[in-house]
């Protein structure tokens, strides 16, 4: 039995692969929520998950940066102090709010096109609820003050008075 | 997937090999009360089998595996079943994880398989199922196959279909909360071939196809300015990558569907005390990369009751389209990242050259020296990553004991 049919057939199927590839050069360009209404948000995750054991490490796929913990000048330490030049700057603002919303960019991208609609797609969202495997446990409930503060930024109407009141908690 | 993060150690290996002894035992005396028994005729062959193997590399990772394997050949005339239990015991502590401060991982995986074959005369048809369990990955799958003997039985022309379902979660998370779907179809086709006296033949082409999203949930890809990409060398440090990476980390992004096409060939040459087994296996698939991987073993007959064999293996490949050393972000607004991205340094270029051998005693009595035997195999692994961050080589050793009964 000649095996000349299923050569060809390899050759035939290699070439057609051949030509069918992932393009290297597509590139997605993501939908973010506002930055400017970032920086109540990033004062509660500076408060509540960036101390300098849990995300205010440079090594984690999260980094949050502010007062509390990691700061951005090499020369800037931790302070409980809210006033320039011992608060949170616009430069670690900036890299919190990049590390934040690159961490899932499809995700991100659907969940802030449909105006914040199904947040739990986000792993962030769901870690600090509690509801997947996190080393910081739990940090709030859904529909806790914190919650609405984050979600409310993803709608695009960050809620700034449950924000300064979930930092008080 | 054992190559994600998971809470904790779930399992013993030492409690699965004592199942698994236990069980090799009790066939054991269920062969013996059969051969001391008067009934009617039993053709049927059946043997078992208890493997312990051991994995470990420079990379710090360490897979424990029991398995049990058991056959039943000629259950009916033509007909064969066959079984098999592994369980993989994993512990890593790979670049890849302490990359992100994480800690060492443990996780646990079981493994069942079932097949058989029933093949009278010309026409055979067979199946097979398999299921694998870990806590962030559930497989199961099912095939089907057809053969045909020409020739008088010096060739044999095979076609078969497998379907499989693959449920990926992320450790320590129900997968009614994180879950995504894969899907993939099957097909192998070929042909065995007598070509002369003491010579096996074997061509076949394979095609599976994917459907579904299969990026790691847990690999994130460090991005770089276009400036900093350019200049991060092959094999940068941990602390290198920290210390010159932007601060977007996304999730890997592989493409959602993949069509993969295998070429294998195979030949085994009988000589007069010993034979050769070498293989070829050419790989391409839709996202770029080309394979291919050279096997060879010599099986020497070195007395009647020992076989010794030298093993030798290279593997090469090209890497997919869109590899990237270092990723390159274009920032804000927008963050442009690459709509493909990944860290597997098994998507990358490499090569891994595989060395080792076996030996394998047969310890029967002298009326039926193959009732008892014991196989132990070792290879080492060196295999060098030529573009990837954090790693550019690691050097690994395999070791399986391995103990078979079969029944006279």
């Amino acid at each position: 039995m000649s095996a000349v049919p299923l050569v060809y057939c390899s050759v035939l199927a290699l070439t057609v692969v051949a030509c069918v590839t992932a393009s290297s050069d597509s590139r997605v360009v993501e939908t973010v929520p506002d930055r400017a209404s970032f920086e109540p948000v990033s004062d509660l995750l500076d408060h509540r998950c960036g101390t300098l054991d849990c995300h205010g490490v440079s090594y984690r796929n999260l980094r949050i940066y502010g007062r509390e913990g990691l700061r951005f000048a090499p020369d800037a330490r931790p302070s409980s102090r809210t006033e320039a030049p011992f608060g949170t700057t616009v430069a670690e603002y900036d890299a919190t709010y990049q590390s934040l919303v690159s961490l899932e960019p499809e995700a991100m991208s659907a969940v802030v096109s449909e105006g914040g609609a199904s947040p739990e797609r986000l792993t962030f969202v769901r870690k600090a609820r509690g509801v997947e495997e996190h080393k910081g446990l739990g940090i709030w409930k859904e529909g806790d003050p914190e919650d609405i503060c984050v979600t409310s930024w993803l709608r695009g109407r960050t809620d700034v008075a449950l924000c300064k009141q979930a930092l008080e908690r | 997937m054992w190559r994600r993060k998971a809470s904790g150690l779930s399992a013993t290996p030492r409690g699965a090999a004592v199942a698994s002894t236990a069980l090799v035992v009790s066939f054991t005396l269920v062969l013996a009360s059969t051969a001391r028994a008067k009934e009617p005729e039993d053709t049927s062959k059946k043997s078992a089998s208890l493997e312990t193997a051991v994995y470990a590399d420079s990379d710090h990772v360490t897979v424990f595996t029991p398995a049990i394997n058991g056959n039943v050949e000629n259950v009916v005339d033509g007909a064969s079943l066959h079984g098999s239990y592994l369980v993989d015991v994993v512990s890593a502590a790979s670049v890849d994880i302490i990359s992100t401060a994480s800690r060492r991982w443990h996780e646990v995986r079981h493994a069942g398989a079932l097949s058989g074959e029933y093949k009278p005369h010309d026409l055979g048809i067979g199946f097979s199922a398999s299921v694998s369990s870990e806590p962030d990955y559930f497989s199961y799958g099912a095939s089907g196959h057809l053969s045909y003997d020409l020739d008088e039985k010096n060739t044999s022309l095979f076609f078969g279909y497998g379907y499989g379902h693959d449920t990926i979660g992320r450790a320590g998370t129900s997968f009614a909360t994180f879950a995504r779907s894969l899907q993939r179809g099957s097909f192998l086709g070929g042909i065995d071939q007598v070509i002369g006296p003491s010579t096996l033949g074997t061509l076949s082409l394979g095609v599976i196809i994917e459907n579904g999203d299969q990026s790691k949930p847990y690999r994130y890809i460090p991005m770089f300015s276009a400036a900093e990409a350019a200049k991060t060398p092959a094999g940068a440090s941990v602390d290198y990558v920290n210390a010159h990476r932007l601060f977007e980390r996304p999730l890997e992004q592989l493409p959602l569907a993949r069509r993969r096409f295998a070429l294998s060939s195979q030949i085994a040459h009988r000589l007069e005390f010993s034979t050769v087994r070498a293989s070829e296996r050419l790989y391409i698939d839709n996202w770029g990369l080309k394979a291919s991987t050279t096997d060879a073993r010599w099986f020497v007959d070195a007395s009647e009751r020992v076989r010794l064999w030298p093993h030798v293996r290279f593997h090469a490949q090209s890497p997919v389209s869109f590899w990237q050393r270092a990723y390159v972000s274009d920032g804000q607004p927008g963050f442009s990242l690459p709509e493909f991205r990944t860290g597997d340094r098994e998507l990358g270029p490499m090569w891994a050259v595989t060395g080792g051998g076996g030996a394998k005693v047969f310890l029967g009595s002298s009326a039926h020296p193959h009732f008892f035997a014991v196989s132990l195999e070792a290879d080492a692994v060196y295999t060098s990553y030529l573009d990837d961050l954090y790693i550019s080589s690691r050097t690994g050793v395999l070791g399986s004991l391995t103990l078979e009964l079969e029944e006279p």
